[in-house]
């Protein structure tokens, strides 16, 4: 169905503070998008001005859709997960999937039950009751148990975690995902993201400063390990980014030649964390 | 319309004290029957040897919708209770927990929302009202008239079924009218529940009191404090003015002959201040889900 996002001089202030400045991005159907960005960058911001919870300047339309205008529409194909913490505390497990079905159109609840079967939470609990990594399965299950075209996801891992959080992302990429579904997701924790992303948009201070897809970036970007020996002639390559490793210098390059860079040192794939700083730290300077 | 039956149906679970509440008057009914302490009002004075024999039989039958009908006040202004705070707290519990990002992201409208929360706040606790106010009455039978029997009395009096029947009636039409009256107010506290950025009781009584205060201060007039209190506290006048009436105009016994349950309802729903309260309840509903719709959820 192509362009499921359409943002064009998206903006937002509060006070005298630009949250978002001019953001210009499009998400197209059947991808796994990364928003990142450090704290206060925009991110949340960006996520409500899609999901109708906020207003906002300039134009953006969400599954051909006017999502401050049309929010309740778009609920029917757009699901979203704020933060884990957020299922209503004094509910039953039993209560919540009930309200729920009877909610939601798209629900299908023997899905639901299927991954619920395979967690801890009992159905007669109540969510003050549960772990914080049992809450997070239960709004899992009742999440993929919607058919949404779009996903998103705020923070979702946050206090969870390294186990749940591994598990939850494979959960979302192996069971959930595929070609008709959308997943936008926003985190800093970049290391437990990257190797399921499709695209990257990392936002700064209110501007996107990198938009691309993850394939693009390993075609593009290259960091060496460089050797001491090469240093100089390493630097007049101008990579966008250097920092110090055990005995080596590693140093990021944008669209060098891959030949040359090979006779510097070990060449690799920047990791998204390494990119995200490289990537900030230049559109800051 | 299913969906909307599970949205009240959700309010029921959420706020338990919709039931509990009348639960516990209940319990506390059958518990002074229980232990023998009971008060029925005018049959208390009139047991004796001249006992209830002496009342006409169509007083008989009136002092028993007094009676159940006193009942039923008492359970509904606890209801109020209720009620009052149940309007303060519906749109703004979720908030304040942050599960307002979770129901917001249900194809539910706001519109939907708020009017099942309004339904709850002006059906559903005057509907529970209404149910254990009949329960009551039907515990304070079964207590009077074990009493009763128990002094020698007929205690088949106390079943009477029109006594039963015009204590149901008079506080079915009570229940109903105390759900229009207050109509407005809880349109109000909804508001107020819907806009506060926290605690919603300070930003639902402080207006209203700097409001009085400043005219009182001010202009030195008392507008806003009649009104105020007229809105709140007016509802007995309008359910009883004419009960009241009756039982002064009367002497002794008699007198009951001259007490009017429902008259004063009639009043009541041919006045202006109904419909024009029933206005600003609907103005009020829908500022409080525009409030609920477009404000910034900012976390």
């Amino acid at each position: 169905m192509g362009e499921l996002i359409v943002a064009r001089g998206l903006g937002k202030s509060f006070g005298s503070t630009r949250a978002l400045d001019d953001v210009n991005f499009r998400v197209e159907s059947g991808r796994i998008v990364g928003l990142i960005g450090p704290n206060g960058a925009g991110k949340t911001t960006a996520l409500k001005a899609l999901l109708g919870l906020t207003r906002f300047e300039g134009g953006l339309s969400v599954l051909g859709l006017n999502p401050h205008l049309q929010r309740h529409r778009l609920m029917q194909d757009v699901c979203f997960i704020a933060d884990v913490a957020v299922l209503p505390r004094w509910i039953r497990v039993s209560q919540l999937i009930d309200f729920v079905a009877a909610a939601h159109p798209r629900f299908r609840r023997e899905i639901c039950e299927q991954f619920l079967a395979r967690s801890d939470v009992r159905r007669t609990s109540r969510v003050r009751e549960l772990s914080k990594g049992m809450v997070t399965q239960l709004h899992l299950a009742l999440v993929m148990a919607i058919d949404a075209k779009l996903l998103v996801l705020d923070e979702p891992t946050l206090g969870l975690d390294i186990l749940m959080r591994r598990q939850f992302y494979e959960t979302l990429l192996n069971e959930y995902f595929d070609e008709q579904r959308t997943i936008l997701v926003t985190t800093h924790q970049v290391e437990e993201v990257e190797h399921i992303l499709t695209d990257l948009l990392f936002i700064d201070r209110g501007r996107i400063v990198l938009d691309a897809a993850m394939d693009q970036v390993q075609e593009q970007y290259a960091q060496v390990s460089v050797r001491p020996e090469h240093l100089a002639a390493a630097r007049s390559h101008q990579p966008i980014a250097e920092r110090q490793g055990l005995g080596r210098t590693h140093m990021l390059f944008r669209g060098a030649d891959r030949v040359a860079l090979e006779r510097l040192g070990e060449v690799g794939v920047p990791s998204v964390a390494d990119l995200f700083v490289a990537v900030i730290q230049g559109a800051r300077a | 319309m299913n969906r909307f039956l599970w949205l009240v149906r959700r309010e029921i679970w959420e706020h338990k004290a919709i039931w509990v509440a009348p639960a516990i008057v209940i319990g506390c009914l059958v518990l002074l029957m229980l232990t023998g302490n009971v008060h029925l009002g005018p049959f208390t004075d009139m047991s004796g040897e001249a006992g209830l024999g002496v009342v006409p039989d169509d007083l008989q039958v009136k002092l028993l919708v007094i009676v159940y009908a006193g009942l039923a006040l008492v359970v509904s202004m606890i209801m109020g209770i209720v009620g009052f705070f149940y309007s303060l707290d519906a749109l703004y519990a979720d908030r304040r927990d942050r599960s307002v990002l979770f129901w917001k992201s249900l194809p539910l409208s706001d519109a939907e929302t708020v009017l099942s929360k309004f339904a709850v706040a002006t059906v559903v606790i005057p509907m529970v009202a209404l149910g254990a106010s009949m329960v009551a009455q039907l515990v304070v039978a079964a207590g009077g008239s074990a009493r009763f029997a128990i002094e020698g009395l007929p205690a088949a009096a106390m079943w009477r079924p029109e006594a039963l029947f015009g204590g149901f009636t008079v506080t079915f039409l009570r229940c109903l009218t105390a759900m229009l009256w207050y109509a407005p107010i809880i349109g109000y506290l909804m508001l107020a529940s819907a806009w506060a950025p926290r605690g919603p009781f300070l930003w639902a009584v402080l207006p209203a009191v700097g409001l009085w205060i400043g005219e009182r201060v001010i202009v030195g007039s008392t507008f806003v404090g009649d009104f105020i209190s007229s809105r709140l506290f007016g509802l007995y006048g309008v359910l009883s003015s004419r009960a009241e009436a009756g039982f002064e105009d009367g002497e002794g016994l008699e007198g009951l002959r001259n007490v009017d349950l429902v008259g004063s309802l009639r009043d009541f729903y041919a006045s202006p201040e109904l419909w024009f309260g029933l206005l600003a309840a609907g103005l009020l509903l829908l500022g409080a889900i525009w409030v609920r719709r477009y404000r910034d959820e900012t976390s």
